[in-house]
């Protein structure tokens, strides 16, 4: 038997999850801009197109669906230079009124999904050996915030992952980063009171909401081929 | 499409052969072979690659999901990792399986 090849693409290709909308749609939209081809994922059908740009619909918290995912990457393209993880939901609510089904879902998208991403990623990664990993955290870890316990312990567990598997894929040329970013005007936040934002932002050394463009400098930064020996690390936005 | 235990064997044959450290003088390679334990040549990054390699190649060459390392596999009592021929014997299962769902 001849294993089958797949055609390699000659341009770089990335994968972000939660591209619909949002700030996955901006990162994975900069990333056209700068070369590379982009594969997004969601669980919907995004209202936008893009050249250089291929949605697919999947949920990252089911294995089979994020093994079809990359089995199409591996299929189509022969190659992933890089995987952003930005899909993630949240639920801000005292810890007394947040039901056992909410934690479920926070961490079946946000570990779980992040998991299965840079698992099936990584090993797309290791033919080349090289790749780049980047997580999505938040500021509601370090800062400790009320009112979003099964969010923040959720963005815990990506940031232990991201530092173990920064040492476990290292010897694959693969690094793992994650960035945590400040309140953005993004649908994560649109319920929460104009007042607590404000509020959070006051205890920020940089005293602002962050941006989009805020966050694609940090994952720039990461992706930069400059950045190979920096792994295992969390950048916070806004001084947090 | 599916594949034959003896084409998954030597499949793995020639990953295995790939997947040895440099200098690492190549031995007989077949179903016999240890994948791990006393008298196995790889270390635990080589088996690593190989169980990630084997995994691709076989699906690229018979257009399936399949993932080796899977809760059955992880909870076996006797490896399906030990040898060449038992993980050969694991991916013809589980090929057959996706083949015949029922």
């Amino acid at each position: 038997m001849t294993p089958h090849k797949p055609n390699i693409s000659p341009t770089p290709v990335a994968l972000v999850t939660g591209s619909r909308t949002g700030l996955g749609k901006f990162v994975a939209q900069s990333l056209v801009e700068r070369g590379y081809r982009v594969v997004g994922c969601s669980r919907g059908e995004p209202d936008w197109t893009l050249d250089g740009y291929e949605h697919i619909v999947a949920d990252v918290s089911d294995e089979r669906s994020v093994l079809g995912l990359t089995g199409h990457i591996r299929s189509r393209y022969g190659r992933l230079d890089v995987a952003i993880n930005n899909a993630g939901i949240a639920s801000m609510n005292h810890v007394l009124l947040v039901p056992g089904a909410t934690v479920d879902r926070v961490l079946g998208v946000n570990v779980r999904g992040t998991f299965l991403v840079c698992r099936e990623s990584a090993k797309l990664m290791q033919q080349r050996k090289a790749g780049r990993i980047v997580n999505f955290s938040t500021i509601a870890v370090p800062m400790r915030l009320e009112g979003e316990a099964i969010y923040a312990a959720s963005k815990s567990a990506v940031e232990t992952l991201t530092r173990v598997l920064a040492r476990e894929l290292g010897g694959f040329g693969i690094t793992v980063n994650a960035v945590g970013p400040s309140p953005i005007d993004t649908d994560l936040i649109r319920n929460v009171p104009a007042a607590k934002i404000d509020q959070l932002v006051g205890r920020l050394a940089i005293k602002r909401k962050g941006t989009m463009e805020d966050v694609f400098n940090v994952v720039e930064f990461f992706l930069r081929p400059e950045s190979s020996a920096i792994t295992g690390q969390v950048i916070y936005l806004g001084g947090a | 499409m599916t594949l034959s235990l003896q084409e998954c064997t030597n499949l793995i044959c020639e990953i295995y052969k790939q997947c040895l450290p440099p200098g690492q003088p190549v031995t007989e390679v077949n179903d016999q072979t240890r994948l791990f334990g006393a008298h196995a040549q790889l270390d635990s990054s080589a088996l690593v690659s190989l169980l990630v390699e084997v995994e691709q190649q076989i699906n690229d060459a018979v257009g399936t999901e399949i993932v080796l390392a899977d809760d059955r596999a992880m909870s076996q009592k006797r490896s399906p990792f030990r040898t060449i021929g038992t993980l050969a014997e694991y991916v013809v299962m589980l090929l057959k399986e996706r083949s015949d769902p029922a």
